[in-house]
């Protein structure tokens, strides 16, 4: 595939495996399916959850994520939270047990999808635990408001936030998180942007942009050629590939 | 990328600003720049004020802004279906012997439906000399519903039609495939934002590589990722060709580059 840089390695923050929507793709989307579509992109791993959690209950499909990637190093799992699970301070302890238990560095969360607020407190028995071991926090655009993204990265700041799926019309919507909390990260998966990796690596740096792929429901070379097309340094298209969300995973 | 690898032709792209968001690097040397980058060759583009503002004036300033670069440019001329018949018509003939392509007209942002009486005043003063029309489609906005293409697609033979965003969303992409192949004068378009996983392999074994035209939209999308999209698994070099180079050069009447 000679539309992407050889000489970057990828390394995907936005992944799933499960029932999806996109007509075009098998669903489910299992996680052989993935896998080759990994290796066939030249991509070295992904971070990946499992849609039953969402669309089903979040502790079934964390489960079922574990069965269902087992024994596949590329795949890093991410586990769903939703607020029943940290409720009390017993739930979010037996919770982050299991974050730990199974080496997840990365909780996401769909507070539209599963009707909650985080503004609200309902996750601040979960959040100090994440904030304490920097596990990284996933939520789609669609799926959070500005207001609780700010509740977030003002409360917990050592927590790194990272926004995934945001659209190519929001930069002006974007831009002041990172201006002004050094713990929010962006995911380039829609973010089509004319120039625009070249402008947040001007103004913010390379080091909280990351590469996803929006996968199965996005393709993943779009995004791969647009880094690997964009006017930066070399060392600043492999940060963005894989070594930003390396170095947050890499605690384990 | 490699991009040398094909001749690209894009016949869907802009110049000018937005007010939604910002555009940067949209000076004509650095649009330049970027299509050297990019491996296009040769690009139609219309000037974002006349889709937003003033088709006029917003003319003017496309050919102004290429009149330098005849080699790279083609005029990608904007009509308003609002505007009264003598207006349209005048615009028409001032601009008609310099276009290239009617690219784009925007039902969208113009807020007047694909079926109104303004585009059939538009189509009748095209088929005369006739030359492709580029359509903005998009399934999710009332004004520029692809299924509404149909009529005027069977209605004008003599005009190919190019289904803009081939409808942009699930079910508008049906919408315009199905047209595509029923209509030999009907044609898709590969720009749109949402890239999904497959959608690209899907849309060439469904209507054929041969009835998709390469477009950037630069710089309202960024252009690397509708190049990168034709490099999605399954997709052949042949296709490639077909829908970067080929294509284009069928429609355009160009002599190859």
């Amino acid at each position: 595939m000679s539309i992407i840089n050889k000489d970057l390695y990828f390394y995907d923050c936005n992944a799933f495996i499960g029932a999806h929507v996109n007509p075009y793709a098998p669903s489910p989307f299992e996680a052989d399916i993935l896998k080759s579509v990994i290796k066939s992109t030249g991509t070295i791993g992904a971070l990946v959850y499992n849609s039953a959690a969402v669309v089903y209950d979040a502790s079934f499909g964390n489960n079922l994520l574990i069965e269902k990637i087992k024994g596949n190093n590329e795949l890093k799992p991410v586990f769903i939270a939703a607020p029943e699970l940290c409720f009390t301070q017993i739930e979010a302890e037996k919770y982050y047990l299991q974050l730990k238990v199974n080496k997840i560095r990365a909780v996401k969360i769909f507070p539209r999808y599963n009707n909650f607020d985080i503004s609200t407190g309902v996750m601040d028995r979960l959040f100090p635990f994440l904030n304490e071991e920097k596990i990284i926090l996933l939520a789609n655009q669609v799926e959070i408001t500005w207001h609780e993204i700010e509740y977030v990265l003002s409360k917990f700041d050592n927590l790194p936030f990272l926004l995934q799926s945001s659209g190519y019309r929001l930069e002006r919507l974007i831009n002041p998180f990172f201006a002004s909390y050094k713990n929010f990260y962006l995911d380039i998966s829609r973010f089509h942007v004319h120039g625009g990796i070249e402008y947040l690596c001007r103004e913010f740096g390379s080091e909280r942009v990351l590469y996803g792929s929006g996968m199965p429901v996005f393709s993943p070379e779009p995004i791969m050629a647009m880094i690997s097309e964009a006017e930066i340094s070399p060392e600043e298209k492999q940060n963005i590939s894989s070594k930003n969300l390396l170095r947050l995973i890499s605690r384990e | 990328m490699s991009k040398k690898e094909f001749e690209i032709i894009d016949s869907h792209a802009h110049l000018g600003s937005f007010s939604g968001f910002p555009i940067r690097y949209n000076k004509i040397q650095e649009i330049v720049n970027t299509m050297r980058s990019f491996g296009i060759k040769k690009m139609c583009v219309s000037h974002l004020f006349a889709i937003t503002y003033d088709t006029r004036e917003g003319n003017e300033m496309t050919q102004n802004e290429i009149k330098d670069y005849s080699d790279l440019f083609f005029f990608g001329g904007i009509l308003d279906p609002r505007k009264s018949e003598t207006e349209i018509a005048k615009e028409y003939y001032d601009i008609d012997p310099k276009v290239t392509m009617w690219n784009e007209l925007h039902p969208a942002m113009h807020q007047y439906h694909i079926s109104g009486k303004g585009y059939r005043i538009i189509l009748d003063l095209i088929k005369n000399n006739p030359k492709p029309v580029l359509f903005h489609t998009d399934e999710s906005d009332k004004y520029s519903k692809p299924g509404q293409m149909e009529e005027l697609i069977k209605s004008y033979p003599e005009i190919k039609f190019i289904i803009g965003h081939s409808g942009n969303v699930i079910g508008g992409f049906e919408i315009a495939v199905e047209i595509a192949k029923k209509y030999d004068n009907a044609f898709l378009d590969s720009t749109y934002s949402r890239n999904y996983f497959g959608q690209m392999k899907w849309m060439i074994n469904k209507v054929g590589a041969e009835k998709i035209l390469f477009g950037s939209d630069m710089p309202f999308l960024n252009g690397a990722i509708q190049i990168g999209k034709l490099y999605e698994s399954g997709i052949t070099d042949n296709d490639r060709q077909k829908i970067f180079h080929d294509n284009a050069v069928r429609l355009l009447n160009l002599d190859s580059i």
